[in-house]
């Protein structure tokens, strides 16, 4: 694979990974709801307890 | 979906939880542990082409709350405006609390909220010898009464048929005492009460959330002018309904001396013997972390293999380039570094679930209780320090039953010193790596023991804590332990078996999302630098070391640009801070990264060492135990920097999740920042007294 296409590749995904944090920091401290925003499963706060009508 | 709202009202730990899973296919936490339940859940089902709306409410014993969780409740019931005010109130009980499940019922029927009773876990009547005559029982109570086994899906289909044909109007049968007859008619006109016993609420409750200024005054007047006073009259109220509920019992009830009683009653003289049940409670303990790295030793060596040969063997599929490094040295690195954890964090949930499912859990809240009251703590502490063992998060909400608002504070404020399952894969590979492989006595592995010792650390922090925080926060009165202790019960494996799944995957795919995002960022960011050093590595290396052979050189390469990455001017700038700690610039990055969430330092580690390493088959903890300290010339993790490290992990608040649930719980700012800053302190503080007196 051409090394540019792989450095323009690295760029997306290192983009995507950052957003991803940011997000998971924003959610952590800025949920409105009680349950942990954290979702890493360590317990079952994370859950999806609210399940919409289909 | 007004008219087919459904509330499953209950006392704690009879199984509401239970019915919620098996009619909406949830997952909603279970235990054969009262208080599971602290905040009220919501789910969908359908029977026959009709969709219902189930609403999970936290125990309580009655309509008079107590403590934040049970005025969810009263908050529910007591507002017919209220969004999750049910069309059908289900009270759930069990054959050993039915005195206490009808009062509840009662109370719920006489809001005007039709109402019908399920007892569940009849498997224990009959062990309980217990017999019930239900037809005699509906004819008392005026209402239909379902007999369910949850646990084993039974009556489950005759619980759906019922809440598809149940039709009651409201109907309210409580008599309010004649002297204060006016005063409930008064408050009737001045307020939208429809009926008596919801104006005796307005009288009684301490609060009722959905009165208007105006009508909370004109309650005050009334209050006052008829010189009520609200806890005499609950009480009155509840003495007058189990006198009339006794009768009720004794014509439909029996009851005989039963094996499963006594069987209870007879392991209780030992589990919760003032002696022998610290000793058996201990003792376990002890069983439980030699367990985590006996058993869990071979598989954690499996997957360690698996993935250095993944990590080699990707190196060499993959072509030459940035995306190579990437998928081996961050991605697979990164991701190792979690997966490892799987056998212990499996073996821990395993333990976690049996102690729950048989009702030990509650004998250990009971034998704790004791001890934490000359702490400041409540009796009802144990609950949240208990659960903090597997996350601070939902043990923090679980404070929430505690009724004395210093005693929640409290609480909150030390239960993130618990030792929380993120924190074991700290443990586990730093124990590994500076604790020798010995046993003591020729029968106990000495890092087990040094783990137990981590998590009784946590435990004295905690009650340290309490006890400072004791002297500063003056409380006025005390609230004590009332729980009912469950039966033991044999746990059903399955349902043991897919706890132990659920949380363990949820703690891998969870974790390893962040893992994975986090393992990204930092390649990129060990990888590439904007400095001349890190351009120019290659010449520099080559002026300085023009001996080496091909190899040594790429190795010092490799160790030079990452020192002068972004990642490593990062970890270089706050180096100062932790070289008195022990630690390198490496170390830095991953006490920084897990100020996100802890289970990320292990994985940050693996990543980072990847990075400044050409050898591809090399497992994580081969490359931490080779790892020099460029600042001491000795290895990385030795005795001294390794039990810095421990002490820094089991006391610093490092969790985005913990912090925010404080604020919530808390209602401010204040506190959060106090428990983040004297954590953090004191992990500093008591890293850097560990690594000086060790060095």
């Amino acid at each position: 694979m051409n090394t540019i296409i792989q450095y323009v590749f690295i760029g997306i995904v290192f983009l995507v990974a950052l957003f991803y944090i940011g997000k998971m920091i924003k959610d952590a401290l800025g949920a409105k709801g009680s349950s942990c925003a954290s979702g890493c499963g360590k317990c079952s706060s994370g859950d999806i307890f609210e399940k919409k009508p289909e | 979906m007004r008219g087919n709202k459904i509330a499953l009202i209950g006392n704690p730990n009879v199984g509401k939880s239970t019915i919620f899973n098996l009619l909406t296919g949830l997952r909603q936490k279970i235990g054969n542990y009262p208080g599971m339940t602290v905040e009220k859940k919501t789910g969908f089902f359908t029977i026959q082409d009709t969709q219902y709306e189930l609403t999970d409410l936290p125990g309580t014993y009655g309509i008079y709350a107590s403590s934040l969780d049970e005025q969810v409740v009263t908050d529910i019931l007591n507002d017919p405006e209220h969004p999750q005010h049910p069309s059908i109130g289900v009270v759930v009980g069990e054959p050993g609390n039915l005195k206490r499940t009808i009062l509840l019922f009662q109370q719920v029927r006489d809001l005007g909220i039709p109402a019908f009773l399920v007892i569940n876990m009849m498997d224990e009547a009959q062990k309980q010898g217990i017999k019930i005559d239900v037809p005699k029982l509906e004819e008392k109570l005026g209402t239909k009464v379902v007999l369910t086994d949850a646990r084993n899906k039974k009556g489950i289909e005759e619980l759906k048929e019922l809440l598809y044909s149940f039709q009651q109007s409201s109907t309210t049968e409580y008599e309010v005492p004649k002297e204060f007859s006016s005063a409930v008619e008064q408050t009737k006109r001045c307020t939208s009460c429809q009926n008596d016993y919801q104006a005796w609420q307005c009288l009684c409750q301490k609060e009722i959330k959905k009165l208007k200024p105006e009508e909370r005054q004109a309650i005050d007047k009334i209050i006052s002018d008829h010189k009520i006073i609200p806890r005499r009259m609950q009480v009155r109220e509840i003495l007058n309904r189990y006198a009339e509920i006794d009768k009720i019992l004794d014509e439909t009830v029996t009851k005989k001396e039963s094996s499963a009683v006594q069987r209870t009653e007879k392991l209780d003289k030992i589990l919760i013997h003032p002696v022998w049940g610290y000793v058996i409670f201990f003792s376990l303990l002890i069983l439980i972390f030699q367990a985590i790295f006996a058993w869990a030793e071979p598989f954690m060596e499996g997957i360690e293999d698996f993935f250095a040969w993944l990590s080699k063997t990707t190196s060499g599929i993959l072509p030459e380039g940035p995306l190579n490094g990437l998928v081996t040295d961050g991605i697979i690195s990164g991701i190792g570094g979690i997966v490892v954890f799987i056998p212990q964090i499996a073996i821990l949930f395993l333990f976690i679930a049996i102690m729950e499912e048989s009702g030990y859990m509650s004998r250990v809240v009971y034998l704790m209780d004791r001890w934490l009251r000359p702490f400041g703590l409540s009796g009802k502490s144990a609950v949240p320090l208990m659960s903090g063992a597997a996350c601070a998060v939902p043990a923090v909400m679980s404070a929430r039953n505690i009724e004395n608002d210093k005693e929640r504070l409290i609480t909150i404020l030390v239960t993130p010193f618990m030792t929380c399952s993120a924190r074991l894969p700290i443990y586990v590979i730093i124990i590994s790596l500076v604790i020798p492989n010995e046993k003591v006595f020729g029968l106990f592995k000495l890092q087990g023991i040094v783990l137990l010792l981590l998590y009784a650390l946590g435990v004295f922090a905690a009650l340290g804590s309490a006890w400072i925080l004791k002297k500063i926060i003056k409380s006025k009165y005390k609230s004590y332990l009332l729980q009912e202790l469950p039966k033991y019960k044999l746990p059903i494996w399955k349902n043991t078996a897919h706890t132990v799944w659920e949380k363990t995957s949820g703690f891998v795919f969870g974790a390893g999302k962040i893992i994975l995002a986090m393992s990204i960022v930092l390649w990129v960011m060990g990888s590439f630098g904007f400095s001349a050093n890190f351009k120019n590595a290659e010449t520099i290396v080559a002026q300085q070391y023009p001996d080496l052979d091909e190899e040594e050189f790429e190795n010092e390469v490799t160790a030079y640009k990452l020192e002068h990455s972004i990642l490593g001017t990062m970890g270089r700038a706050i180096e100062p801070a932790i070289r008195p700690l022990g630690y390198d610039w490496k170390m830095g990055i991953g006490l920084i990264s897990s100020f996100a969430a802890r289970e990320v330092f292990v994985a940050t580690m693996a990543t980072v060492y990847s990075l400044g390493d050409t050898e591809d088959d090399l497992t994580i903890r081969q490359r931490m135990s080779k790892e020099i300290n460029a600042n001491t010339g000795k290895p990385a993790y030795n005795l001294a920097s390794g039990i810095s490290l421990l002490l820094f992990y089991a006391f610093a608040m490092q969790c985005m999740s913990t912090i925010a649930i404080v604020q919530k719980e808390v209602g401010n700012w204040r506190w959060t920042l106090i428990q983040l800053l004297f954590m953090t302190g004191l992990a500093y503080v008591t890293a850097l007294i560990a690594y000086q007196f060790l060095r």
